[in-house]
C-alpha cells in the first residue's frame, strides 16, 4: 500500500468514516494478528486483543502523528492492548523470586528443526505474565526496566519472570524431544 | 546452549508471519463493538460538556450577582445621603424631573435645542469681529482688511470679511484641484487604454495557464481515485518491510511537500458549512444597575475556508431586564417627572429586546483535535423592539408606592458595533459539535441608546 493511500485511509478514520475504518482493519488485520497471537492462549483470544487494539486506534486516531510511520504506532497499540488484556483477565500477582532451577540441556539442532507453529504452541502454554515478559523481551526487544514499566512490576520481578519463562520453555523443548525419541 | 542463542532461535521463529485470513464476519463483530463504545462515549461527552457549561454559567452568574450586590450597597449609601438633603435643594439639583405633572417618555428634543444654541453663538462672534474691523480698532485683522481694500479699490470702502475672502480663495483652490484631478484622471485613462492590450494579452496567457493546471489537477485526482480503488483488496504486510517502505515513502512525500508550496487562494477554498443553534446569558456592562438578568437565543452558521478560517454569520435575539434606582444618560432610560412633588423615585425596571445580525471571521486553533479554541471578530447590526419601563415612586409623607408604566418605540437598525469573542469548539460525535463562547459587544462612537453587552453562550452546530 502506498503512503498516500494510507494517509487517505487515516484521514477518513479521523473523520469517523466507516468505510475507511474497514479498509484499515482489512489492511492491518493479518499484521495485528501476528502480534496478538503470540500473547494470547488461543486464536479467539488473539482476535479479542486485536479488536481491542483497533477500537483504540479508531478512538485515539487524533493522537497519531501523521509524520511518523503508522505501522510502528499500530504495533505499540497492539502490544499494549495484549498486555492490558492479560492484566485484565488473566493476570495473577506474580511474587515469584529468582529460583536457581536446573536448566534443561537441549541441543540447538532440535530447536532449529521445530516449526514456528510448534514454538508458538510452546509459548502459549506459559502462564500469561511469563508469556508476556518472554515476548516483550525476546520478540519486541524491550529492556528489563521497560518491561517492568509496561507490566507494572519491579525490575527484579521482570528479570525473574523472564528467567522462569526461559527455563519452562527449555523443559518443554526437552520433553518434546523425549517424546519424539520414544516415538521412534 | 546459551540463553542468548535460545532467545535468538525462539525470537526468529516467533517473528515468522502466519496467515490469518480476513473475513467480513470479523469486521461486523468489531463494528458492533465500536458502535457500543461510541454510544457510551457520546453519553459521557454530553455529560462532560453539559457539566462544564453549567459550571461556567453558574460561575459567571455568581460573578455578576456579586458585582451587583456590591453596587447595590454603594447605591443604598448614596440614596441615604440624598434623603438627608433638604427638599429645596433636591428640586434644584434635578430640574429635569420636576418639569411638569405629565410623564414624559423622551428627552431627545432637549438635546437638539442645545445644539442649535451652539451654532447661533458662533455666528454672533464672527459678526462682532467684522464690526470692530470697520470701526478701526487696533487689530491685526483690521489692518490687513483695510490694506486689502485700499489696494484693490483705492478708497476706504466696505470690504468683505477675511473669512469670506478666504472662502472664495479656498473655492478657487478647490476648483483648481478638481481640474488637476480631472487632468490626472484623463492622463491615467489614456495610459490605461494604452496598457489594455498588454493586460489582455497577459490575461489570455494566465487563462491558458489556469486551463493547463486544472487539467493536471484532474489527472491527479483521477490517479488518487485509482489508488483508493486499489486499496480495497486485503494485502499482507510484513512488519519490517512495511515500516521501511513507510519511512522511505514518508521521506519522499516530505520532499515533495517542501517543493510544492500551495498558493493561499487554493487553501482558502470552501471546505464545508456548519449550522446550528445558540443560547446563553447576556449582561450589560454598567455599574448603575441594582439587578439585571438577560438571555440570548439565535441561529448561527458558518462557511469553512481551509482548515482554520471561517466566515461566521449569526442572528440572535437578546432579552435584557434590569433594575436601577436613578436616571442616568448612560443607562438609556427616559426620565419622567414624579406624580407629585412629594414623590421620590425608588426604582426603574426595564425590559429590552434587541435583534442582532452579526457577520465576522473566526480563526480556530488545534486543527483536527476534539477541543478547538478559537477567536472571533464580527461586525454587528442591531435593532431594538419596543421597550417597557416600570417606574416606582414613593411618597415621602404617606410612604405609599406609585407605579407608572411607560413604553418607548424601538430604535432603527444601527450598525458599527464590534464583537470580539473567545471560545472553544468540542466535537461531541460525528459531525455534531458544541461550543462555549464568551463575547463582548462595543461601539467606538458614543450612541445615546447603546450600552456595551457581554455574553456567555452555548451552542450546537452541525457540519455539512
Amino acid at each position: 500500500m502506498t503512503k498516500n493511500g494510507l494517509d487517505l485511509i487515516i484521514n477518513g478514520c479521523r473523520q469517523g468514516d466507516r468505510l475507511s475504518q474497514k479498509h484499515l482493519y482489512q489492511q492491518f488485520y493479518q499484521y495485528g494478528m501476528n502480534i496478538s497471537h503470540r500473547y494470547a492462549r488461543t486464536n479467539s483470544e488473539a482476535e479479542e486483543i486485536l479488536n481491542d487494539a483497533f477500537l483504540r486506534v479508531f478512538t485515539k486516531i487524533e493522537m497519531y502523528n501523521i509524520d511518523l510511520p503508522f505501522v510502528t504506532w499500530f504495533h505499540t497499540i497492539v502490544v499494549r492492548s495484549a498486555i492490558n488484556y492479560l492484566k485484565k483477565y488473566e493476570n495473577k500477582p506474580v511474587t515469584t523470586d529468582i529460583e536457581m532451577g536446573h536448566a534443561a540441556i537441549i541441543q540447538e539442532e532440535i530447536l532449529s528443526k521445530m516449526s514456528s507453529d510448534e514454538i508458538v504452541a510452546l509459548v502459549r502454554q506459559l502462564p500469561p505474565s511469563y508469556r508476556a515478559t518472554f515476548n516483550l523481551s525476546v520478540v519486541e526487544g524491550y529492556a528489563h526496566s521497560e518491561i517492568a514499566a509496561i507490566m507494572g512490576v519491579t525490575e527484579g520481578t521482570a528479570r525473574s519472570n523472564l528467567m522462569i519463562a526461559r527455563q519452562k520453555l527449555q523443559k518443554m523443548v526437552s520433553q518434546s524431544k523425549k517424546i519424539v525419541e520414544y516415538g521412534r | 546452549m546459551e540463553d542468548k542463542d535460545f532467545d535468538n532461535i525462539f525470537g526468529d521463529k516467533l517473528k515468522k508471519q502466519k496467515d490469518f485470513p480476513f473475513s467480513e464476519q470479523k469486521w461486523t463483530v468489531l463494528e458492533r463493538q465500536y458502535d457500543q463504545l461510541l454510544g457510551e462515549k457520546r453519553y459521557k461527552r454530553l455529560l462532560l460538556f453539559g457539566g462544564i457549561s453549567l459550571l461556567t454559567l453558574l460561575s459567571s452568574l455568581f460573578c455578576i450577582l456579586s458585582l451587583l450586590s456590591d453596587t447595590n450597597k454603594k447605591l443604598d449609601n448614596l440614596t441615604h445621603e440624598i434623603h438627608v438633603l433638604p427638599q429645596e435643594k433636591m428640586s434644584s439639583l434635578t430640574p429635569s424631573v420636576y418639569l411638569g405633572d405629565v410623564p414624559k417618555s423622551d428627552t431627545i428634543f432637549h438635546k437638539i435645542v442645545v445644539y442649535r444654541y451652539d451654532t447661533i453663538y458662533q455666528t454672533v462672534i464672527r459678526r462682532d469681529i467684522f464690526q470692530t474691523n470697520i470701526n478701526g480698532l487696533n487689530n491685526k485683522n483690521q489692518t490687513s482688511i483695510t490694506e486689502n481694500s485700499l489696494d484693490e479699490q483705492g478708497n476706504k470702502k466696505y470690504s468683505a470679511p477675511k473669512s469670506a475672502i478666504i472662502k472664495s480663495d479656498n473655492s478657487t483652490v478647490l476648483d483648481k484641484k478638481a481640474e488637476l484631478i480631472t487632468e490626472k484622471g484623463l492622463k491615467e485613462e489614456q495610459s490605461i487604454s494604452e496598457q489594455i492590450k498588454t493586460i489582455n494579452n497577459k490575461q489570455n496567457d494566465s487563462i491558458n495557464l489556469v486551463k493547463t493546471t486544472s487539467t493536471a489537477k484532474q489527472v491527479d485526482s483521477l490517479s488518487e481515485k485509482a489508488v483508493s480503488v486499489k486499496m480495497i483488496p486485503p494485502l499482507s504486510i510484513n512488519a519490517d518491510s512495511a515500516a521501511k517502505n513507510g519511512e522511505k515513502s514518508f521521506e519522499k512525500e516530505l520532499e515533495k511537500k517542501e517543493d510544492k508550496k500551495r498558493p493561499i487562494i487554493s487553501q482558502l477554498k470552501i471546505k464545508g458549512y456548519e449550522f446550528g443553534i445558540t443560547g446563553g446569558a447576556a449582561f450589560i456592562n454598567n455599574s448603575n444597575f441594582v439587578n439585571q438578568a438577560g438571555y440570548s437565543f439565535g441561529l448561527k452558521g458558518g462557511v469553512l475556508f481551509g482548515r482554520r478560517l471561517q466566515l461566521v454569520g449569526e442572528v440572535q435575539g437578546l432579552n435584557l431586564n434590569f433594575e436601577t434606582q436613578r436616571f442616568s444618560q448612560s443607562l438609556n432610560i427616559p426620565p419622567i417627572s414624579p406624580p407629585t412633588v412629594n414623590d421620590d423615585l425608588r426604582s426603574v425596571n426595564a425590559s429590552q429586546l434587541y435583534w442582532q445580525v452579526a457577520l465576522g471571521l473566526k480563526y480556530q486553533f488545534r486543527d483536527g483535535k476534539r477541543w478547538q479554541p478559537y477567536l472571533n471578530a464580527s461586525v454587528v447590526g442591531q435593532a431594538a423592539s419596543d421597550e417597557e419601563f416600570n417606574y416606582k415612586f414613593i411618597n415621602r409623607l404617606t410612604k405609599e408606592y406609585i407605579n407608572i408604566k411607560s413604553t418607548r418605540k424601538g430604535s432603527e437598525f444601527e450598525t458599527g458595533i464590534l464583537r470580539t469573542s473567545v471560545g472553544v469548539n468540542y466535537r461531541i460525535w460525528g459531525k455534531f459539535q458544541g461550543f462555549l463562547e464568551g463575547g463582548y459587544d462595543f461601539k467606538f462612537d458614543k450612541s445615546p441608546r447603546y450600552m456595551p453587552i457581554g455574553q456567555v453562550k452555548l451552542g450546537l452546530l452541525h457540519r455539512f
